[in-house]
């Protein structure tokens, strides 16, 4: 009966209840979906980073390589030659390089081209068809063949860029020879050659673009990272076979290698030889994750604090609205006393309807965090590539004892207080 | 049955209040009249074991209440007194139905709408105390307070707020009441129009000048 009487009550003043409720709603809601957004970023960072030791590549910003050459969520910071990139690939402490090309893209997924070791770092096997061997053979991502409906055998070109539409290469058709099955990394959302795919392709456009705009001043393509071939050698083989040829000219160029040391301790000055000695960049990965989290944790703090104030004052307005209302329940506080409930019982009373005040604004704010996510999801799903599930964490278990924490103690005084009631000068009063 | 032997009561700061000893048998009703401030509802309280008396006795079925701890108290006023006030209480946010079952022990729903038939509210179970008349609202409380079948039925000043057409019904239907559950009737009032409907009666003197009513 307590339980009703509790329940009847808080929806008897349904527009304090409403303003308790929705306080404590938004601010659940801003922190579970703050929780759940960093739990998942988290995660998955954490994921695709693998064992990657060292990632080399243009120098530029360190952040920005990171992001683009583990993540694929940036625009590299520019090319790498190749010649160069072998002194570090062929040292002996490095057990595995793993070069990394970018290409163009399709449908805004971006061609990378590779080696075979990428697919073993992400454990990554064929659903359908098999992995690469010849040049302009591509494998899909799991996310890549169910977005673009493309089967074994068939054909498609890339896009010049990351942009949706841009420069066609019409000339020079990927032909699908594999889907992999979904791996849940970045491999999900990446369309792979092999690096001399995206050579040819490109090599074979700087050409088609030297004929066909000579006029143009030269330097305006330098802006283009891969139109950024200053020193390339023009003047090599424009009319072979493309079909099964390996490049390995030392002039071509890569974006980036991913390494992997066979001991880290020995190779603790790797990055700052490379650094000083080369014009390429040495980067952490693991250490510019760490940086970048914590620049978005003090983002995310703040939210939080500016929710927790919110559950404060959702915590004030709880107090309120019981202690508010002592004075008119009193009459009937005393009849509860008066057909036989103790006075602990009353303050169970009072306690309850604290809680089921603010249990209530977690489970909306939980399902308004829910909502939230669906929306991101449709904004950040083709932007990102990340998609936000809305599974429950451990955090959220926390959070839901704050809040009835927040109940239980906005309760206390009222609860105290309904414990005092005098019965009899409250009955007795006409 | 009751019966209560040389109860006194004192208010912190108050004179005392001496009252004359009572006993009523199960069936019977007894009318304590008196004018404001003579002790009446301070005299039901200490009945009700809602105050303690400073000496004396009040005995209830052979159960003595003032040896109760004030848990064993409330589990006894709850269980075997039935209370009905001047004023009708109710949990406001509670149907009529809910609120006749409110007790901490458990009582049947179709009890409920027994007694509620029985005192002609039993249209009016589902909606809110507040919505009903004032003598529909006695009249519920009357049936809150039989519930349970208490041994002994206490009634202040319940007629003080009705007409006379209601008054006299009221009482009509405590008196009805505590008979079909053979409970004891003891009605607390100022109200002289009572003294018609109950042959039993005993009048208090005003013993101190303090207010207390």
């Amino acid at each position: 009966m307590i339980g009703k009487i509790a329940w009847k009550n808080i929806l008897h003043k349904p527009l304090s209840t409403a303003l308790s409720v929705s306080l404590l709603m938004f601010s659940v809601g801003i922190i579970t979906l703050l929780l759940l957004m960093q739990h998942q970023l988290e995660q998955k960072f954490q994921n695709d980073l693998r064992d990657i030791d060292l990632v080399v590549g243009a120098k530029g910003s360190p952040l920005q390589l990171v992001l683009s050459a583990v993540y694929h969520l940036d625009a590299p910071t520019g090319n790498i030659k190749l010649a160069e990139a072998r002194t570090v690939m062929e040292n002996p402490m490095v057990e595995q390089a793993v070069p990394l090309a970018y290409g163009d893209s399709y449908r805004s997924y971006r061609i990378l081209g590779t080696s075979e070791d990428y697919f073993k770092k992400y454990d990554a096997q064929v659903s359908e068809g098999r992995l690469f061997s010849k040049n302009m053979e591509a494998v899909l991502g799991a996310n890549v063949a169910e977005a673009s409906g493309l089967n074994l055998g068939e054909t498609f070109v890339g896009t010049h860029g990351e942009a949706a539409q841009g420069h066609v290469h019409d000339e020079h058709p990927y032909t699908v020879v594999g889907v992999l099955e979904k791996t849940n990394t970045v491999l999900d959302n990446l369309v792979l050659t092999n690096v001399e795919s995206v050579w040819q392709v490109h090599e074979e456009h700087h050409h088609h673009d030297d004929e066909n705009h000579l006029a143009d001043d030269p330097h305006a393509t330098r802006l283009d990272f891969d139109h950024d071939h200053p020193d390339h050698d023009h003047d090599h083989d424009h009319d072979h076979d493309h079909s099964n040829e390996v490049i390995t000219a030392d002039s071509m160029e890569l974006t980036a290698v991913l390494l992997k040391y066979k001991n880290r301790l020995t190779m603790l000055n790797m990055p700052r030889i490379i650094n000083d000695q080369t014009n390429m960049m040495a980067v952490l990965p693991a250490l510019e994750i760490n940086r970048l989290f914590y620049m978005l944790g003090i983002g995310a703090t703040t939210l939080k604090l500016i929710a927790g104030g919110i559950m404060l004052m959702s915590g004030f307005s709880v107090f309120f609205v019981l202690y508010s209302r002592l004075r008119e329940r009193r009459y009937e506080l005393a009849l509860l006393r008066s057909v036989g409930y103790r006075p602990v019982q009353l303050f169970r009373l009072l306690l309850l309807e604290g809680l089921l005040l603010t249990g209530l604004g977690y489970l909306l704010g939980v399902i308004l965090s829910r909502l939230a996510l669906m929306l991101l999801n449709q904004q950040a799903a083709s932007d990102f590539h990340i998609k936000f599930i809305g599974n429950f964490i451990a955090a959220e278990g926390w959070l839901f004892v704050l809040t009835l924490a927040v109940g239980a103690i906005a309760a206390l005084l009222p609860a105290w207080k309904a414990m005092q009631v005098d019965v009899s000068t409250s009955l007795s009063e006409g | 049955m009751l019966k209560t032997t040389d109860l006194t009561f004192q208010y912190p700061g108050g004179g005392p209040f001496r009252f004359p000893d009572l006993e009523v048998t199960p069936g019977k009703s007894l009318l304590i009249l008196g004018e404001s401030g003579c002790g009446k509802t301070t005299l039901l309280h200490l009945l009700a074991g809602l105050l303690r008396p400073a000496s004396g006795k009040v005995m209830i079925d052979g159960n003595d209440l003032g040896a109760m701890s004030s848990t064993q108290g409330d589990r006894f006023r709850g269980q075997h007194i039935g209370l009905v006030y001047q004023k009708a209480y109710f949990v406001e946010a509670l149907s009529v139905l809910d609120n006749l079952l409110v007790s901490p022990f458990s009582l049947k729903k179709e009890r409920a709408t027994e007694v509620a038939h029985r005192l002609g509210i039993g249209g009016l179970l589902h909606k809110l105390p507040a919505r009903l008349s004032v003598g529909e609202q006695q009249r519920a409380s009357i049936a809150r307070a039989v519930m349970n079948q208490p041994k002994l039925l206490l009634a202040d000043e319940p007629t003080s707020a009705l007409d006379h057409r209601n008054c006299s019904v009221v009482i009509g239907l405590l008196q009805e009441a505590a008979a079909a559950n053979n409970a004891a009737l003891v009605i607390v009032t100022h109200d002289d129009r009572l003294k018609s409907e109950v042959p039993d009666r005993i009048e208090l003197e005003r013993i101190t000048a303090q207010t207390v009513n």
